[in-house]
């Protein structure tokens, strides 16, 4: 009897139920994990209009890069959520 | 149950099945055996023994069956997720690699943009610089917005 008592203790406290299949969140493309740089500043002392609408639209342009990386952002992490929730 | 299952599930699809059916095959030739050789003298204290192990062999056997189609079900279940997951691994990856090639070329365009407008600029630098002289505080307040990048305030 005390064996049999044992026995079914070590039966119900071995058994934690762990769910058999792993899953994990897709990873995110190194593209996407990109820092935006600093803004460009105008060189001080400059008077130059020129100087000062070449540093701006320079900005411009790591704004429109920057923005291209955020709405990729959006995307991924939707499309790849639609993925993840229809395993069921 | 979840205990039973687990444990269960440690044991290959194909000796589980065997041991739960020769359980209660077991069970139920016991049983009918001793309950027919209860009748008879000779053989009459053998065919209670039989009984004795074979009516609790059935029982535990009817228990495992039950348990084993359960434990099949869970694993037909597991193992479409399983396929499930692989299917949506390999759509994740497909989606990742679009991406990463929208996103190549997009920053292209950008940058060719750029160039064209740098080039511009270059071009009319004359006209742009012929009227207007810009003032330093001008400078030092375009700096300043430049520099406020991750919402500090000034």
């Amino acid at each position: 009897m005390k064996t049999v008592s044992i026995l079914l203790s070590i039966v119900l406290l071995v058994g934690c139920a762990a769910t058999p299949v792993k899953r994990e969140f897709p990873k995110v493309p190194q593209e996407l994990m990109v820092e935006c740089p600093d803004l460009k500043e105008v060189a001080e002392g400059t008077t130059k209009l020129s100087e000062v609408v070449t540093t701006v639209t320079v900005n411009y342009g790591q704004y429109h890069e920057c923005r291209l990386i955020s709405d990729a952002w959006r995307d991924w992490y939707k499309t790849q959520k639609e993925i993840f929730n229809s395993v069921k | 149950m979840d205990q039973l299952s687990w444990m269960f599930s440690l044991i290959p699809d194909a000796v589980i099945t065997v041991l739960v059916h020769l359980t209660l095959i077991a069970g139920v030739v016991l049983t009918i055996l001793g309950t027919f050789a209860e009748k008879f003298p000779f053989v009459g204290t053998y065919g209670k023994l039989a009984k004795l192990v074979g009516i609790p062999l059935l029982l535990i056997g009817i228990f495992l069956e039950g348990g084993l189609a359960t434990e099949m079900r869970w694993r037909a279940q597991v193992a479409e997720l399983e396929i499930k997951i692989k299917e949506s691994e390999a759509k994740s990856t497909v989606v990742n690699e679009t991406i990463r090639t929208v996103i190549k070329e997009k920053v292209k365009v950008v940058k060719e943009v750029q160039v064209v407008i740098q080039e511009r600029i270059v071009k009319e630098k004359e006209k742009i610089d012929a009227e207007c002289k810009v003032a330093p505080e001008a400078i030092t307040i375009l700096n300043d917005a430049a520099r406020n990048i991750k919402g500090e305030s000034k």
